[in-house]
């Protein structure tokens, strides 16, 4: 993500009331929350998967998520 | 207009359906153009994509017409109906319109790329250079791929974190065929096994089915994902 949507992403969420901040802080908190839930079952499913192709769909689903956690961070 | 406007869009569920619709249209030039059937894809997706009969023959899908009749006059209304109604909307509508206006931007642009590489996948498989029928064959691969992924993400009941993961892993994938469809660019040039217009056409037919696929993902993003915020996780709006 390039600077210029960074910072329109910062002036929209501090354009928002305080009470429509604090909603979509812990709206984003929970969703990160959730994602990391996810990261962590994904992460013990590899470790018990017993083929290569398992693992690979596995680790692919781990990376899609890596990347969600990225994302989310940022909004 | 106004009055057929009145008729179509009367409210931003319309809008979401007609934008539905337009996907609909889409989804079928893509599938015409990978000439795939989804259900014979899971049984083994190379195999028929490189030995079904069909795939060569010639694609005479007529796009410009489906272009004209249906989704230029679609998308003038959509977005004829979207601007004056927009300074009656709350903030929320306004940003539910503006996300539908945008699937209905890229449904066009994909449309009209898919004019192009439908041109191209016609004459290059027509033609008698084995590497570059192949590579145009990965190509409907990748549309085909993407779509049949985006179908099953249609009809499956799984909540947003899933759909969400799913459709990031989708972009992944798109990514990796990209960057592998490069890679094998530049050694069939090397190889002298493709000609620099054949290579020229090919760079530029993978960039559109590349970014055709990716807006199928967006599209699924916009339309699929309920939760505003969710959607804004899953938006990249690089096409």
């Amino acid at each position: 993500m390039n600077i210029k949507k960074i910072v329109k992403k910062i002036d929209n969420y501090f354009d928002l009331s305080q009470k429509k901040q604090d909603e979509k802080k812990q709206k984003l908190l929970d969703i990160l929350e959730k994602l990391m839930d996810k990261k962590l079952s994904i992460q013990k499913e590899i470790k018990k998967a017993s083929s290569k192709k398992d693992k690979d769909e596995l680790n692919l689903e781990l990376k899609a998520i890596k990347n969600l956690i990225k994302k989310a961070s940022i909004e | 207009m106004i009055n057929s406007l009145k008729l179509h869009a009367q409210n931003i569920d319309n809008l979401e359906k007609f934008i539905n619709e337009n996907s609909n249209d889409l989804y079928k030039l893509i599938k015409n153009t990978s000439r795939i059937e989804l259900i014979e894809l899971k049984i083994d997706f190379q195999k028929i994509i490189l030995f079904n009969k069909n795939i060569l023959k010639k694609i005479n899908t007529n796009i410009d017409e489906i272009y004209k009749e249906t989704l230029k006059s679609l998308y003038s209304e959509i977005i004829r109906f979207s601007s004056l109604s927009q300074k009656h909307m709350t903030h929320e509508e306004r940003t539910t319109v503006g996300s539908l206006k945008t699937a209905s931007r890229k449904i066009v642009k994909s449309v009209k790329e898919i004019k192009e590489l439908q041109k191209n996948i016609n004459h290059f498989s027509q033609g008698k250079n084995s590497d570059i029928k192949y590579e145009y064959n990965l190509l409907r691969e990748q549309l085909a791929y993407t779509l049949r992924e985006i179908e099953t993400l249609r009809k499956d009941e799984i909540n947003e974190i899933d759909r969400l993961t799913k459709m990031e892993t989708i972009k992944i994938k798109i990514d990796e065929f990209d960057a592998a469809t490069n890679e094998k660019i530049d050694d069939l040039i090397r190889t002298n096994k493709i000609d620099a217009r054949m290579a020229t056409s090919l760079i530029n037919d993978a960039s559109f089915a590349s970014h055709i696929c990716v807006r199928l993902v967006e599209i699924a993003n916009i339309m699929w994902i309920d939760d505003k915020e969710f959607q804004k996780i899953g938006e990249d709006n690089e096409y």
